[in-house]
Order: C-alpha cells, then structure tokens, then sequence
C-alpha cells in the first residue's frame, strides 16, 4: 500500500462527490429521509379511516423511532439511490477508462490495485454519507415525534447490512466496468445481469416449492438476493444472504483487480 | 559522467499479428534532449505507452535511472500521452492537486511553479472545458512537472498547435532542459521541431529503431561528398569546365537555374579556386546543408506529414 494512500483517496474523493451522481446521491438520501419524517408526521396526525382485512392502516405502521429509520433505510434502497451509486461508480471507473483520464493516475507511481481500492473506498464513502443523511433525519424525526423509547438496534444494523450490500453493488461495477469503457454499457450490463438473476431466483423458488431442498438457500445466495441482505432490519435476517454477498464481493473484487492489473491502458 | 536516464532494451509489442514495436534499443542519458522520431504509424506511442507501462510488452526491459521496477520507476518520470486528458468539470489546479495526491511527492508550491512555467498562473482556478487547446497541452506539460520528476517523456507534445503554440512549447522545453536540467524524450513527427529541440536523435519505422545519435552524427551518415550548388552566367563554358574536372559529379539541377555538384575530393575553396582561374563568372556557390528530413527521407522512404 502507497504511504500516501490517504492523499489518493482525498483526491478521489473530490471526483465522487464533485460530480453531478455524487451530489446527486447525497441530496437524494436527505430528501429520503426528511420525506420519510414528513409522511410519519402526516400519519400520525390523523387517523386513517382505511382498513385492509379488517384492520386499519395505522396498525400496519410502526410509529416509533425504530419505524421512521426502517422506512428511512427500505425508501432509500428502493431503486433510485443504488442506481445513482452504480452510475457514480461508473463513471469513477469505466467514464474515467472511456475519457482516457484513468491513464493519468495509471503513469502515477502507484500500482494499479491500489487506485482501483482508493477509488472504491471513496465510493463506500459517498455510501455511507448518503445512509447517514437518511439515517439523522429520519431519527431526528422519529424521536421528537415519537420518542426515544423503541429499541433501533435491529435498524441500525439494517444501516450497516445496506452499507456491505452497497460494497457489493460497487464491486459489480467495476467488474463490468473492466469489461466495457462505457457508463451506459456498463449500467446496461449490471441491470441485466440483475433480471437474469432475478429470473434465476423465481426458478430456484419454484423448485423449492416442489421439494427440491436446496434451491431455497441458493436463491437466497444469489447476488439479487445478496444485495437486498439488509431487509432483515426487522429481526429476519438470514445468513444465505450474507455469505452470497461475500462470495459476489471476492469474486467481483478479485476479477475487477486482476482485469485492471493488467489491461492496456491507451 | 553523465548516467543513463533510460534504458530500453529488446522492447517488443505484438497486436495479434502485427508487430508494433520490435526489439527497440534506447539509450538515453541523463541531461539529453531526446528526440523520438518517425512517420505517423511508425510505433512511438506503443513503445512510449509500454515504457510507461500503460500497455503490456511481449518481450525486452527498461530502465529508468537503474531503477526496474515499473511502479518506482515511475516516481522519476513525468509524461504525457497524446492529447492530454483532464476531468473538465474541475479546474486546471484541482487537476494538478490529483496529480499531485497520486504522486506522492509534491506539493503546492510545485504546482505553483509548474503553473508558472507553463505560463497559466493567473487561469489555473478556471474549470479545464474553457481551456483552449494551446492552454490544456501546457497543462498537461505542468502536470507531467509536478511530483518532481527527473525525466519527461512527451509523446507529440505540440499535436494539434498552431505554429506559435508549437513554438511555445519548443521554448518551454528548451527552458526545461536548460534551466531545470531535466532529461527530455519526445516524440514526434515534426522534423523541424526535433531539429530544433534535440539534442539526440532516435528515428524509427514499423515498430524497429532504424538510426540513432546526435544530431550531427546522423547528419553526417549521409554517404557521398559535399553537396553544392553552382550559378553561373555562361552554362555553356560550364559544362565545358565540368568536362575537364575530375572530383565533380553532378547530381541535377538545383533552384535559380543553378546545378547541385557533388564535391568527392575537392572543397569549396578549390572548386571557387578552378572556376575562377577558369575565367567563369560565378554568380553562387552555396554549399547545401544536409538536413534532417534528407536522412529521415532516405532512412524511411516515407512521405512526411
């Protein structure tokens, strides 16, 4: 590791949030959050005269401290914030192979893997910021609305599964980021290549539902699945996630180093 | 003793089939001003790129002042590929910042003298996208210079310039050499630039190193005598000179109506001596400097662009 690793990372720091995805993110996480604690407000200032097979719809919400940041986490996970951060680290890795400016620090004496992992931590980064401006306000908000008396251990560990599940979605990335110079192509391909496991998913469930045993734990293995590991914040955790999203994370990790150590570079 | 800032020795690369660079030997030493030339195609950008390791070579090693580790050896060189690249959407001094971040060595007070030595101090905090061309390859030249390099290796630095870009940064090169003592390899197509800028001279074609020297030991490879260019006012009594003249051979017609001669054992003094005693009225005689382009042109046989 190059002693001045920490300078790398600043320096592609600046990149990731300086560009418009960056800013985007950020932005987008707040208003996840302040949108989160508004429509709590809202509930919980009214009741709703709805019913859904025979019970109200306030029953179905949790209104504590602990519901605010769950919904805060499930709203910020819903499609928009991880689309954002594939095409943040797309443009960190293949817009920077495509415009010719990773040659740059490619000439730099610093090995190739160490700025590929300058540029993820700085991606993780911009992840953890973006959980941590839907994290406050939503807990600011479920606090003064409801108190502090809900236990938030279980969501809070929610936040942290998100930020492993969103190492996984960056490292896929990359993979597909040492595969095409392309922002599109790459975001096309990561998409893609999440139907096709989605479609691998419903195939194994249907498998399991006629007796064959092992297609439940796989298909909780698969990456989709992996990637969604923090829908347990609600005390359903399970492991078949957790041990698919190490498996993506080694071999996308693994692929996207040995691809960037030893491409040419134009 | 001057020590050798690079060393390639055996550098080949292959693209499938095709040979771009093969078994190239370069040798410069520290304090040259190298020029790297040959026709557009020739391999300077593959064997500059595999230098820098930016692409994988299939064979040979280089050496950058003893060092042989690509990754160290890369802490003494400064460079830039082609048109220079820069994220548009920062400023020309936030770029050199990154530059300077991946360095490792370098800090503000070098980005400052670099702005300056390209003349950009006063425009370095405006975004690059409102940068002339002229302005980003000085740019490019500043980020090569930052991180305290000791060797520069340029591949085209004056490609897409006018004329008084182009020479702007021949004169900033030459006040690199001069001033900051740096070890410069460049490449280029431009005979008149490397003419004017080199000290050392290395010509290659399809990919192999085909001449190497100063640049007046490969002026003086040509084979032959001096050549010299004649006018007189009576061609008639000329010819009839030429006749009786051993040492004399002429080459062909030269401009003004005046005829190349090759000298083979006789100077220009002796020649001027006999068309005098001759009673030949000489109008010229105008010896003609070998020039670069004429060596480039008989090495390569290529047409130059």
């Amino acid at each position: 590791m190059p002693r001045h690793f920490p300078q790398m990372v600043m320096a592609e720091l600046r990149c990731v949030f300086g560009r418009v995805s960056g800013k985007a993110a950020v932005v987008i996480a707040l208003l996840v959050g302040l949108a989160v604690t508004a429509f709590w407000f809202y509930v919980n200032s009214r009741t709703i005269d709805a019913e859904v097979n025979g019970l109200g719809v306030n029953s179905f919400l949790d209104l504590s401290m602990r519901g605010v940041m769950g919904a805060g986490l499930q709203l910020r996970n819903f499609f928009v914030l991880p689309m954002v951060l594939v095409l943040a680290t797309a443009a960190s890795f293949a817009g920077e192979r495509g415009d010719n400016t990773l040659r740059e620090v490619f000439v730099r004496p610093v090995s190739r893997w160490s700025v590929v992992l300058a540029k993820i931590c700085a991606l993780m980064t911009l992840s953890a910021t973006t959980l941590l401006v839907t994290a406050v306000p939503a807990m600011l908000g479920g606090a003064v609305l409801f108190g502090f008396e809900s236990p938030i251990g279980q969501v809070a560990l929610g936040y942290v599964a998100s930020l492993l599940s969103d190492l996984g979605l960056v490292l896929m990335v990359v993979l597909a980021s040492g595969i095409s110079a392309r922002v599109g192509g790459v975001v096309v391909a990561v998409i893609g290549g999440l139907m096709v496991d989605m479609g691998a998913r419903a195939l194994l469930g249907v498998m399991n539902t006629f007796g064959v045993e092992w297609a439940g734990p796989v298909g909780r293995a698969m990456p989709g699945a992996a990637l969604a590991c923090w829908e347990g914040f609600d005390g359903t955790w399970e492991w078949e996630r957790f041990v698919g999203l190490a498996a993506l994370c080694l071999i996308c990790g693994g692929i996207s180093l040995w691809r960037f150590q030893r491409m040419d570079v134009p | 003793m001057a020590s050798e800032a690079l060393v390639v020795r055996g550098l080949t690369r292959r693209f499938g089939s095709r040979t771009a660079v093969s078994s190239l030997d370069v040798r410069v030493v520290e304090g040259d001003t190298y020029g790297f030339l040959g026709p557009n195609g020739a391999g300077k950008t593959t064997a500059i790129r595999c230098m820098l390791g930016l692409i994988r070579k299939n064979a040979g090693e280089v050496e950058v002042f003893g060092e042989r580790d690509p990754v160290r050896q890369r802490s003494f060189i400064g460079s830039m590929v082609e048109t220079p690249t820069f994220h548009s959407w920062m400023s020309g001094r936030a770029n050199l910042e990154r530059a300077v971040a991946y360095a490792g060595q370098g800090d503000k007070d070098d980005i400052d003298r670099a702005l300056g030595l390209v003349g950009l101090a006063g425009r370095d905090k405006e975004k690059v996208r409102t940068y002339s061309l002229g302005m980003k390859q000085r740019l490019g030249i500043a980020r090569a210079l930052v991180g305290r390099p000791r060797l520069l290796l340029l591949d085209e630095p004056t490609n897409g310039l006018d004329p008084r870009g182009m020479k702007e940064v021949r004169d900033l090169l030459l006040k690199l050499a001069r001033e900051e003592k740096l070890t410069i390899f460049v490449s280029s197509h431009l005979l008149s630039e490397v003419e004017l800028l080199c000290n050392r001279v290395g010509i290659i074609e399809h990919g192999k190193l085909i001449a190497e020297g100063t640049v007046e030991e490969l002026l003086a490879r040509r084979d032959g005598g001096q050549l010299v260019d004649v006018g007189v006012s009576d061609m008639a009594a000329f010819q009839g000179f030429l006749a009786g003249e051993h040492g004399l051979k002429v080459v062909g017609d030269a401009p003004e109506g005046r005829l190349r001669l090759e000298l083979e054992d006789l100077d220009v003094s002796e020649l001027n001596r006999r068309m005098v005693a001759a009673d030949l009225s000489v109008t010229a005689l105008a010896p003609v400097i070998n020039s670069l382009e004429d060596l480039f042109l008989s090495l390569t046989s290529e047409e130059i662009t």
